[in-house]
This record gives C-alpha cells, structure tokens and sequence, in this order.
C-alpha cells in the first residue's frame, strides 16, 4: 500500500507556514489527531485556505477512509446539488463561512493538536515514526466536471493512481532540473480544491519528500514575499494569468529556480521573458479534470508535449464529417479519457495542441460547456431563450493572460436583466459570467433553429456598437 | 432610488477617479458615475471577479506607485467598496 508521505525521516521539513517549519513529524501526529476528530461521515468538501490546513485535512481524511469532493466552483447551486446527491456530507473548513450555514461543518485551526506535552497521544506518536498507509484503491477525492445537462459529474482519484501520478511528475522534474537531489520548496498561486493545485503543490510535496508552502499567494507583492521566506531550490507553481501580472508589476522579483504553468496556454514571449530573468526552465504543464495532469513541455524548447510515463495519446476518427477525437489512456488514467481539446498526434508520446473544442469554455484555468452554460441560462424563471457566445478577443494582453469574457443574448419574459443576472451567478462560476449581457427581442435562429456563430458574432458586434454610440451620448 | 442618488453626492472627487479607473481598466459595462460607492465591489454588487481584481490591482500599482498586498487571496476587505478602496489607495500611494 502506498505510503502517506514519503518523506524519509521524522523531521524532514515538509510544510512552511508563516512562523514556521512544520517537519514530517508535525504533519503526521497532525493527521493522527485530527482523524480522530473529525465527524464520521463518508464525504467532506475540504474548503480549508491554508494549505498546511487542507493536506493535514485530506491525510486525516483519508486514514478515516473519507472522500473529499472537489467540485468546479462553489457557488450556492453546485453546493446544494452535492448536499443533495452526497447526504451524507461534512463541510471541512479553516475560516468562517457563514454562506454554508446549513452543512454540518468541522473547524480546523493551527495548532492542530492542541499543546499537551504530557498527553499520551502524543507520546505514542513520538516513540516511533511509522508512516501510514492508504489502500491503493481508497477513492481520495471525487474532482467533478461540471457535465452538460446541469449534473456535475463526477470522476474518481484513487491513492494508488494520484501516487503514480505525482511520481510521473517528480521523474519529469528530475528531467528538465539539475536540483533533485536536494530538497525544494514549492509555491503555488493556484488553491489545492483544483486538481492542478492539488497535484502539483500538495501532492508533489508529500510523495515526493519535498516541502510546500501554505500560503496561497494572489497579488505580485504576496508572491514575492512568500518567495523570500522560502529555501532554494524554489519552485512557483502558477498560471500564465498570475505569472503575466507578476512579470508586468515592475517589482524586485525574488529569485526562483522552477517556474510551472498550466490552466491556459503559456504565451511563447511570455516564457521568453521569464527564462530570460530568471535563466530558469519554465515548465508547462497539460492535462484536464477527467485525467489530471498527462503532459508537460518546455515552451520554448519545443512545441510538442511530451506524455508521462506509459499515458498514451490516441487518435480517433470521426464519422463522416466529424473531426474526431483524441484519447488519453493507461498508467495511473482509469479508462480511456476523450480530450476536451483538439489535438495533432505525432505519435503516442507526442502531440501538438491546437485549440479547445467549439463547446468548450476555458477562462482562467475554470472549463466549462456552452451547452452547459445555455443549460443554466435557460433554466432561469422567465427566460424564454437564451444563448452565450465566445467572442474572439481582440485584445492582445487579454489573449496573453488567457481570458476572454463571454457574452450572452437573453430574450426575457418580465424579469430585468438584473435578476438575470442574480439568478446566474448562483448557478454558475463568477468566471463565465456574460459581460455583457445583451436582451433582445429574438435570437437570429436560422431555419432548422440553430444560432450559426458567425450571426451571433455580428449581432454582437452591432449591439456593442449601439451601446458604445449611447455611452458616449451621455458624456 | 433616493439612496443612490444621496450616496451619488456623497462620493468624492478622488472616489470618482478610482471609479473611472475600475471602468477604463476592466472595460466595464456601467458608468463610472453609477457605481454606488458603498456596494462591494465583488460578487452581488459590481459583479467582479478575482481575474478583474489581479488586473485592476496592476492598474493601481501603475498609476498610485504603491503594490497591493494581502495575505489571502479572498481578502476582501480593500475590494469591499469603491470606498474602502479608494481609502486604501490614498493612505498607501507613493504617487
């Protein structure tokens, strides 16, 4: 069975906070102690903010033989149909949350086990340092795709194939740095509850023997900070968003020996300019929900990615006129898993990435549907039809951080576009919220009723030039 | 109704330029002399999101000279009113 952590002695360093260096030990006894805390329910959404927080969480979890849910967003609508589909559901969490007044809730809070010098508990623990063990098949976490008929679904992480995962990961590491052999500290902008989070902060960390830093930085000058209370070799883990901000802020940057990227495609110039600082690798890092992280590359080494360990990437073909699809199958992947992306195989190792599928939505590392989405809007009291559209964006910096605001078009039967707009944000992530929202007499539906993208890209463009022209009337 | 408009002539000259940058920088829909000074500016009110808070916190570095910092990235305490941040950007700017 695979170990929890597989740090080699009792105190080798495995998290930071901002006081301290928290040592295998420290997480272990932390893990023990909360385990026997914790409410007996078989599922618990780990909403912990502190990093150190959510992993003592997840181990302690995972010694009671829990399962975390990790869903897409949290917004009210996904947080009720997991209480519904999941009754028998605890919420974990490190902060007040007066938003999820009706789950039964844990508080976590450091020092996890209280100080009792003299207490047996802790004395036992200290005898002997004796990792435990997790069954190769406990499901750790369900991680959940937001689906397309307004269920999310959900996809199974088990101990045995997130362990696999995360040694693929450390080996590739291994491949593009020359610094394995020592410790690292890891510093993720992303939170833990998303699976890149959670694969390249946490788990790298506990299964690789390395440290990571609790905090979750958002601003430039958090980053830096955080950098500077950090050991080298340090490792950012981040998004091409954060890391663009972070580039432009104009400050002192801190010295970094890793930079890995991943939740949206890294611009070459990007990755240019931070090698170029930094005389460091930058590793982009690809893979989805459904599979977890399968490929990385370095952009400006090459274009191609490279598949870890035995993952294989197999082409499809379509009928008739459809473009087919690509599959990632084998290693720590359970089934055969159709990527959401549209992809050149060169072969079963390698492929180019092309762009996302017309459905998809990917704006700040979040993926979503349209038809997902449309399927929300249209749920919504007193939408009579309604539609969203990507625009193509033709905004150079907001192409280079990877974001792109939807729009929608709304046909409205007495509700203002204001309550539309209430309704929708408690059904979907803030991420994908129209901006703008247009309302309109009709949706120019063609005659088999379809919305061809090109009509919906010119009534876009009239309605914002209308809007435009009264904007500037009113000055 | 009556509100806005008491909360409209209650806003400052130095609240009214930090509402101009909000719109100019993340392409809003409203007009910056719509933006009621003490909704937050997160979620129900403004409707922002932490992409528009990272990109908007970029914009004040440049112009104020001053980074925004917080411990946590959910802080929401400088974002919570047009208010509360113009406050925040004048106590901290360098410029």
């Amino acid at each position: 069975m695979p170990k929890l952590i597989a740090h080699p002695a009792p105190e080798a360093i495995i998290a930071y906070t901002h006081h301290q260096a928290l040592t295998a030990n420290d997480f272990l006894r932390d893990c023990v102690w909360l385990a026997t805390q914790l409410p007996r329910q078989r599922y618990l959404l780990n909403f912990c903010k502190n990093r150190y927080l959510f992993a003592v969480g997840m181990g302690a979890a995972a010694l009671n033989q829990q399962t975390m849910l990790l869903p897409p967003t949290y917004n009210q609508g996904m947080l009720s149909q997991l209480q519904q589909n999941y009754p028998d559901l605890y919420v974990l969490h490190d902060q007040n949350m007066p938003e999820i007044s009706d789950f039964l809730r844990f508080k976590v809070a450091y020092p996890v086990m209280p100080d009792h010098p003299g207490c047996e508990f802790s004395r036992d623990l200290e005898k002997a340092f004796s990792v435990p063990e997790i069954p190769a098949d406990h499901v750790m976490a369900y991680v959940f795709t937001s689906g397309s008929t307004g269920q999310p679904v959900p996809h199974a992480k088990t101990w045995g194939s997130m362990t696999r995962n995360a040694q693929a990961q450390l080996r590739r590491i291994g491949e593009d740095v020359n610094f394995l052999n020592q410790m690292f500290t890891v510093l993720a902008t992303v939170p833990p509850q998303h699976m890149y989070g959670l694969e390249s902060s946490v788990l790298i960390a506990l299964l690789g023997g390395q440290a990571f830093s609790a905090a979750h930085p958002f601003f430039s000058q958090d980053i830096c900070t955080e950098l500077e209370r950090l050991p080298r070799p340090r490792v950012l883990v981040s998004t091409p968003f954060h890391l663009s901000a972070w580039m432009d802020s104009g400050m002192e940057l801190p010295a970094v020996d890793l930079i890995i990227s991943a939740t949206a495609p890294l611009s070459i110039q990007l990755a240019e300019s931070i090698e170029a600082k930094f005389q460091i690798p930058v590793q982009e890092i690809y893979g989805c929900t459904e599979t977890g992280q399968i490929a990385t590359r370095l952009p400006t080494a090459n274009q191609a990615w490279q598949t870890y360990g035995q993952v294989e990437i197999i082409q499809i073909d379509g009928e008739n006129d459809s473009q087919g699809s690509v599959v990632a199958q084998g290693d720590y992947i359970s089934a055969p898993t159709e990527l959401n992306d549209v992809l050149e195989v060169i072969d079963k190792n390698h492929f180019r990435l092309l762009g996302r599928k017309v459905d998809q939505v990917n704006i700040a590392g979040k993926r979503s549907s349209l038809g997902y989405l449309n399927y929300q809007l249209n749920s919504i009291d007193g939408v009579r039809d309604g539609v969203f559209f990507i625009p193509d964006t033709a905004d150079a910096l907001k192409e280079k951080r990877g974001e792109t605001r939807l729009i929608a078009f709304v046909v409205a039967a007495g509700i203002s576009k204001a309550d539309i707009l209430n309704a929708l944000r408690c059904r979907i992530d803030a991420a994908f919220m129209p901006r703008p929202l247009f309302i309109v007499n009709e949706l120019p539906r063609n005659s088999t009723g379809k919305l061809p993208q090109h009509v919906l890209a010119e009534l876009a463009q009239q309605l914002q030039a209308e809007q435009s022209v009264s904007e500037t009337q009113k000055q | 109704m009556n509100n806005s408009i008491d909360n409209a002539s209650l806003i400052s000259s130095f609240e009214r330029e930090v509402a101009s940058l909000i719109v100019l920088t993340l392409n809003l829909e409203v007009a910056s002399d719509h933006i009621d000074p003490d909704l937050p500016l997160y979620g129900d009110g403004l409707g922002l999101d932490s992409i528009d808070i990272l990109e908007l916190a970029l914009a004040v570095s440049k112009q104020y000279g001053f980074q925004i910092k917080s411990d946590d990235p959910e802080n929401k305490t400088i974002f919570s009113s047009l208010r509360h941040l113009a406050a925040y950007i004048a106590t901290n700017r360098t410029k």
